[in-house]
């Protein structure tokens, strides 16, 4: 085995030790199923090979990942193809009864899903990986102002939705 | 309390060993790609120098002839002027045979096989491209969005206007670098593209050029990693076949908005020279393409000699002008046709608390919109009008905290 090959299986190891976690969950919130998850997952650490040697930190490294994480989602939650399957999904969806779906279903994830996207990775940002508004507008490339007012929003509709659960 | 439930829910989420054992599969494999690319770099390095040897030994195979054959004529001279007697008895063809003979086994042959200099008899038109590709890739391109192309290399770095097919400012490589390789340096414009840093990275020294002002000035690296910056992940790399151009430099392909996509390609394939570059612009959507030739007809030389420098030898008799299309385009005219007004001209050395930047210059577009690359066709060589649509401000792609 090559030296190259031997560091780059110890960087993505590491990365994957570091990263991995929340990547996946940065993923699961935007995608909301487990198979689109883990092709972004997978896409998100192809692209960190690609650009491994361009990280300055890993605060930067950090902030790398959940930005292409978000992007990639955002591609594959627009992308036509998605976009006609979940038309037929969703008329699938009319037709059957997911009795089993429900009951693994926790409430919290019910009540997520009923937000919006960006919403949701606001709320996820800042209540999971604890970024502050300045952070996560970095990371989202959104204005701050922006972000405040996803966040307001976001807490006032789960407010609504988890019946007057404290935020 | 909300919080709490909302990590417990999170902590239970995790990728399966599957699919990191499956990505890390992936990963390697995309590696060894790579690094095969990187053999048959090496392997045609070889193959050349082994050309140039193959060259120089028959040099050496004529000069030895010719010695060999000056030697057999004064023997032969000799013989007959002093031996008459003994001419019918002396072979001296075959002595110098034997030892020119002896001169050609008797060399190291390395890389032997190869029996003639044509690398095509050796690697097929694919590689060809590939490798011809890898020489002239030597331009980066670091931004793009409807009003504005960054691209650099060793000549410096460059910031093209597409809508208005202006050169917007051109930094000098001896500005820039000074004396160092350009390829030390790393170029991170911000998401409006207004400023740029340049940073160094081995001592982490940084520079920003500010677009607005046309300063260039020393900045401390910390501000730089908390800016919004413009970063490779709107790059499209993958493989050859998201590039839609076989002639294209590689991996130099930026998705600007959901449909849009800017590249920069040579429109000359066989020629190392980089007087081709060109910036493609392709919209999904539409299917309409604009090809771009930045430096018009003159080529690298135009700029370059302008700033008294020589790139290339490329088109040495050409005008010292660098003309577009009208007079309003000549690169020295104004700071949004020409070289930048700079404050310095070479590393100022102003402390960074002189130079702090304004805030609000990397306001962000509320919804970035981005989609997956798809082929297009062949972009035309003619340069043609850019596409006059209202596309939305170019998604921000990376970005740092802390």
């Amino acid at each position: 085995m090559s030296n190259e090959k031997a560091e780059l299986e110890r960087c993505f190891q590491k990365a994957i030790d570091q990263y991995a976690d929340m990547v996946y969950r940065v993923a699961m919130n935007q995608m909301k199923n487990k198979e689109d998850a883990d092709d972004i997952f997978q896409e998100v650490f192809i692209k960190w090979v690609q650009h491994r040697n361009e990280f300055e930190n890993s605060s930067h490294e950090k902030a790398w990942l959940i930005r292409v994480t978000i992007n990639l989602c955002k591609n594959m939650l627009t992308s036509s193809w998605r976009k006609k399957g979940t038309e037929w999904s969703e008329e699938i969806e009319n037709t059957l009864v997911h009795e089993d779906k429900i009951q693994e279903e926790s409430p919290l994830s019910q009540v997520l899903e009923q937000l919006p996207e960006n919403y949701r990775i606001a709320i996820h940002l800042f209540y999971y990986e604890e970024l502050s508004i300045k952070e996560i507008s970095q990371v989202t490339g959104e204005k701050e102002s922006t972000v405040r007012t996803q966040l307001t929003r976001a807490r006032r509709q789960l407010k609504k939705l988890l019946k007057g659960v404290e935020l | 309390m909300f919080q709490e439930e909302y990590k417990k829910y999170y902590d239970d989420i995790h990728p399966s060993a599957e699919l990191i054992a499956r990505t890390k599969k992936r990963a390697m494999e995309m590696c060894e790609e790579k690094s095969d690319d990187k053999d048959l770099e090496n392997w045609e390095t070889d193959l050349l120098e082994n050309l140039s040897a193959e060259k120089d030994r028959k040099w050496w195979k004529i000069a030895g002839s010719m010695a060999a054959g000056l030697v057999l004529v004064v023997s032969v001279g000799y013989l007959i002027h002093t031996l008459q007697p003994m001419k019918h008895q002396t072979s001296s063809g075959n002595l110098a045979g034997e030892e020119q003979a002896g001169t050609v086994s008797g060399s190291s042959v390395r890389g032997s096989g190869i029996k003639n200099g044509r690398i095509s008899d050796y690697v097929d038109s694919s590689a060809m491209s590939e490798l011809a590709n890898t020489e002239r890739a030597s331009v980066t391109l670091d931004f793009a969005s409807e009003q504005m192309v960054i691209f650099h290399s060793n000549f410096g770095v460059v910031m093209y206007k597409p809508q208005e097919q202006v050169i917007g400012y051109y930094l000098r490589g001896a500005d820039v670098y000074g004396a160092d390789d350009w390829k030390e340096y790393r170029i991170y414009p911000t998401l409006d593209g207004q400023l740029l840093y340049i940073v160094k990275k081995a001592t982490q020294e940084a520079w920003c050029y500010d677009y607005s002002d046309s300063s260039y000035t020393t900045v401390n690296i910390d501000e730089v990693w908390t800016k919004n910056l413009y970063l490779a992940n709107n790059k499209v790399t993958g493989t050859k076949a998201d590039l839609y151009r076989e002639d294209s430099t590689q991996s130099i392909l930026i998705q600007v908005d959901s449909n849009n996509y800017t590249q920069l390609v040579f429109l000359v394939p066989k020629s190392k020279l980089q007087a081709s570059l060109a910036i493609a612009q392709y919209n999904s959507k539409t299917g309409q393409e604009t090809c771009l030739k930045i430096l018009g007809q003159y080529g690298w030389s135009a700029l370059t000699k302008e700033e008294s420098t020589n790139y290339e030898n490329y088109m040495e008799n050409q005008p010292l002008a660098f003309i577009h299309k009208d007079k309003k385009n000549h690169i020295s005219n104004t700071k949004n046709s020409g070289k930048p007004q700079t404050k310095t001209t070479v590393r100022p050395t102003e402390s960074p608390e002189a130079t702090q930047l304004k805030d609000g210059d990397n306001n962000l577009t509320d919804n970035p919109e981005e989609n997956a690359v798809t082929e297009a066709p062949v972009s035309s060589e003619e340069p043609v009008q850019p596409i006059e649509t209202n596309l939305p401000e170019v998604t921000p792609d990376s970005t740092t905290f802390g």
